[in-house]
């Protein structure tokens, strides 16, 4: 049989159609009231300008502990991922840290994202050698200036399984490191059905914290 | 609205707490195939591999780099490229096509044609794929063994329950990690109660678990953490290399290693470059493979939340599982975090691994209850031992698992309670007292458990590193303390290392420390009537589970 | 030799100090004669792995046996601190390059060198090394 190129080509346009057709059909089928990110690159479409901030400094009181926070801390992200006031955070560390006799001090971390590498990056900014890093979401980590990045002194793991008394006893803690005291860490706590509830939703902070990061101004004070 | 009675009856079911989201494919939630996935593509000049997956040479990231002169048998490639996906996914499940010809085939693709090829297979032909490429015939399990206090005496009495119940493998961590000595000389001494031969680990920042490890205070290690893509390779600390070197230090040492990825890491850490989990896992194996490791424990492991909220990512996880036993590495295929509010979404998840078997089909089970669990809990956890005892009853398939009497499980708790007890005496470290022996003996968790005085613990657990404390001498204590069976069980531990065959792939020891692995004992499974089946002593075993009815009672 | 190693050619087997397999006994340890240097792999036992690695059709496997067997020769906390020294941003490109030349010339491990180089390669591509 013959077959010309126009009927090839009618057959075509007939087939596109139809097929056309039966996509945009289906689309109505999946008809969804959740938006779908896809084809989108960032969740908060802006990117907080930090330039006229102070670059933080290297401090030298012995009693000094450097609590660092996330770079969409108090701005993009306002509270835990436990659903606590990320002013509430700060202040319960610091209230901690005085307890004890020590000096807080705030910066905010904008070149890693990294739980640990945050709090090792407090620690050797800090007068004591001692450190503090928090995430927006809420996960902490005390460590100490001359620690492998992925060690700690005490790691809080699960986020939405902390307090305000875990900070604030945290913020002791840490003070207590200072001291060179024995320190008795703060006791763990576990709910192993933490991650199925809240793994997707960290992601989902994560990303918009990490998208906040500027390298370049690197760690500026926080609370001047 | 008025609400349907049903439907509010279906929004309280416990499947309904889990997280799910749509895929989004630039940030990475997206299970087996993103539409930001590259071409499989090789070429090859002068023995040299030029372009990779897409990418030229002069491109490649460190992980490129390290798979394309590591991982890939160039002698094979071009043959291998040249089949297509669909017909290399048909060898994988045609019975008639023996392991050691797909191992050949597979040897000369590539990260993104391995990708392919999953894609082209359902979740039962991934099964069917698992049951013959598995390295070793039998299949295994591993145990998590921890809890809240990070107590070393109830890690002991654990691992030997454990150990009674048939894990091959027992793994701990704290949640204090300077525990880490002490832990491990629990763990050591408590499987070796349990049943002679069970290998022990401690997960721990790289650095000190190797230097567990070289003290002899540990027998293999496994937490040597890979990841798809550089950026997150780099925040976990690591490279290519440097995890290829460390590789080469712990055998150095006659340890066995396992290396460990899974999928959702990278996008949990928010640098998937929006790549298909598959496609990143398939890299992490690729770096596995090229560093010349064993084995890996994968299927998404502490990110399964991720994996498990897009679609079709529990096909992902079984699938990624698959890759690593078609690059002929052991594969300990995770289970091992809790992944769901539903008994029923936790159980299906685990078929997947637990029907065709694979080298240890957990990495491991929590033999302790799930609040006790420092991973953040396991898939399946002490509560759940006769249930699956059950499955394995029901469906006669060999989960690794045995029943247990009540007596058996108590006097080795006792024993390994009793012997950490004696060893901590006799190396000066800190005291366990006769009524928390007592105490740990017969109790499920650390709730039942008196408290310990942790600054004590963490004083013993640096002198522990500071004079340089070392497996022989926790055999000169067990032996000095009147524990002859034990120190020789340990002792023979040790000897392992001088030995080196268990650093073979999938190696597992019997309790005559005879070695299994996928060298003297390969799985040679072509279809019915062929490969590992259950039979004989071992069904015999797992049909005694304890609640059966007596006819006599009635 | 034939796996398992430790079944069919266990008269054969010594540790690295050169203590035979059997004499690592539990009254020698008891009486203070088994030295950590003496439960340690020796370098002829790696080889012997990695020959079965491949001849069970492994090189990659084959290839960490043969740097294995040279690493041998490095102590414990030396091999700590090399490891540490190939992490990312933790060494110049002379630290690295003089690392692998120590791994040549002191220790004897030309494979462990070679990998080292390339490491050094890639790294400074790649921007993960310190600048000097």
């Amino acid at each position: 049989m013959q077959i010309s190129e126009e009927l090839i080509k009618k057959i075509t346009e007939v087939v596109v159609r139809e097929l056309n057709n039966r996509e945009k059909n289906n689309t109505v089928a999946a008809e969804d009231d959740i938006p779908s990110l896809a084809g989108k690159e960032r969740i908060n479409p802006q990117k907080t300008d930090y330039s006229a901030y102070r670059k933080a400094a290297k401090g030298v009181d012995p009693k000094e502990i450097v609590i660092g926070v996330g770079a969409a801390f108090q701005r993009e992200i306002r509270k835990t991922i436990g659903g606590i006031p990320l002013e509430d955070v700060i202040s319960n560390v610091k209230a901690g840290i005085e307890e004890e006799g020590m000096i807080p001090r705030v910066v905010k971390i904008l070149d890693t994202s990294d739980v640990g590498f945050m709090a090792l990056e407090s620690a050797k900014l800090s007068g004591s050698g001692i450190g503090i890093g928090i995430q927006s979401k809420g996960t902490t980590v005390i460590s100490q200036k001359d620690l492998y990045p992925l060690s700690n002194l005490e790691l809080f793991p699960q986020a939405p399984l902390m307090t305000l008394e875990t900070y604030r006893h945290l913020g002791r803690n840490a003070a207590k490191y200072v001291k060179g005291e024995n320190v008795t860490p703060v006791p763990s706590v576990n709910d192993p059905m933490v991650r199925p509830k809240f793994q997707v939703k960290a992601a989902i902070m994560h990303i918009a914290e990490t998208e906040q990061l500027d390298p370049a101004m690197g760690i500026i004070e926080w609370e001047d | 609205m008025k609400r349907s009675k049903r439907i509010e009856a279906l929004d309280k079911r416990p499947v309904n707490l889990d997280g799910y989201i749509n895929e989004w494919p630039e940030m990475g939630f997206i299970a087996m195939k993103s539409p930001y996935d590259p071409p499989a593509t090789i070429r090859i000049e002068n023995g040299k591999i030029v372009e990779l997956d897409g990418k030229a040479r002069e491109d490649f990231d460190f992980l490129d780099s390290f798979i394309a002169d590591y991982a890939i048998n160039i002698e094979r490639a071009e043959a291998s490229m040249a089949m297509s996906s669909l017909e290399i996914a048909r060898m994988i499940v045609d019975i008639h096509v023996s392991r050691k010809e797909v191992l050949e085939v597979i040897s000369g693709i590539t990260p993104m044609k391995m990708t392919e090829v999953i894609n082209e297979l359902n979740v039962v032909e991934i099964m069917m794929g698992m049951q013959k490429m598995r390295a070793r015939k039998r299949p295994g399990n591993q145990a998590h063994i921890t809890n809240l206090k990070d107590d070393p005496v109830q890690i002991a009495a654990d691992a030997a329950e454990g150990a009674l119940r048939g894990f091959a493998e027992e793994e701990t961590t704290m949640g204090v990690a300077r525990y880490a000595p002490l832990d491990s000389i629990g763990l050591l001494i408590g499987s070796q109660c349990g049943r002679p031969g069970v290998l022990t680990q401690c997960s721990a920042e790289e650095a000190t678990e190797l230097e567990l490890g070289i003290r002899g205070l540990t027998t293999y290690a496994e937490t040597l953490s890979v990841y798809g893509t550089e950026k997150v390779f780099i925040d976990g600390d690591d490279t290519p290399y440097s995890k290829a070197f460390l590789n080469s230090a712990y055998a150095s040492r006659g340890l066995k290693v396992r290396f460990t990825s899974g999928s959702g890491s990278e996008v949990l850490m928010g640098s998937s470059e929006k790549k298909s989990m598959l496609y990143l896992e398939c890299r992490c194996l690729y770096v596995t493979k090229g560093a010349g490791s064993q084995g890996i424990q994968n299927g998404s492991v502490s990110c399964i939340g991720i994996a498990g909220a897009v679609p079709a990512g529990i096909r992902e996880v079984v699938g990624e599982n698959l890759v690593a036993a078609l690059l002929g590495l052991e594969c300990a295929s995770s289970n091992d975090q809790s992944f769901s509010n539903s008994d029923m979404r936790r159980t299906a998840r685990t078929m997947l691994e637990f029907l065709p078997g694979t080298d240890f089909i957990f990495s491991g089970y929590a033999a302790e209850p799930n609040y006790d669990n420092m991973f953040a809990g396991s898939n399946f956890d002490a509560e759940d031992f006769d249930d699956y005892n059950v499955f394995q009853r029901d469906m006669q398939v060999d989960g690794g698992l045995r029943p247990v009497k009540e007596s058996e499980v108590i006097a080795v708790r006792n024993k390994a309670a009793r012997a950490v007890q004696a060893v901590f005496r006799q190396l000066g470290l800190a005291e366990v007292s006769d009524e928390q022996v007592e105490a740990i003996t017969y109790a499920h968790g650390s709730k039942d458990t008196l408290p310990r005085d942790v600054a004590a613990d963490l004083m013993s657990a640096e002198d522990v590193m500071k004079r340089g404390i070392t497996g022989i001498d926790i055999v000169k204590a067990l032996a000095d303390s009147g524990f002859t069976d034990i120190a020789e069980s340990v002792l023979a531990m040790l000897k392992q290392r001088v030995i080196g065959d268990y650093m073979q792939t999938a190696a597992i020891l019997d309790k005559n420390f005879r070695v299994m692995s996928g060298v003297n004992t390969p799985n040679d499974y072509m279809g019915p009537g062929t490969g590992y089946r259950v039979e004989g002593e071992r069904w015999e075993e797992i049909k005694r589970i304890p609640h059966r009815i007596n006819p006599m009672d009635i | 030799m034939r796996y398992p190693i430790g079944e069919f050619e266990r008269e054969r087997i010594t540790s690295k100090s050169g203590m035979k397999l059997d004499d690592i006994t539990l009254d020698a340890v008891v009486k203070g004669q088994v030295k950590p240097e003496d439960i340690k792999i020796s370098p002829e036992m790696l080889k012997v792995q990695g020959q079965v690695a491949r001849e069970a059709g492994n090189p990659p496997m084959e290839k960490n046996f043969q740097r294995a067997a040279e690493l041998t020769r490095v102590p414990d906390e030396k091999i700590l601190k090399m490891y540490d020294k190939l992490r990312p941003n933790r060494a110049t490109k002379n630290e690295l390059v003089n690392m692998a030349k120590e791994l040549l010339e002191v220790y004897q491990a030309p494979n462990c060198a070679k990998l080292v180089l390339e490491a050094c390669e890639v790294y400074e591509k790649r921007g993960i090394l310190l600048s000097e």
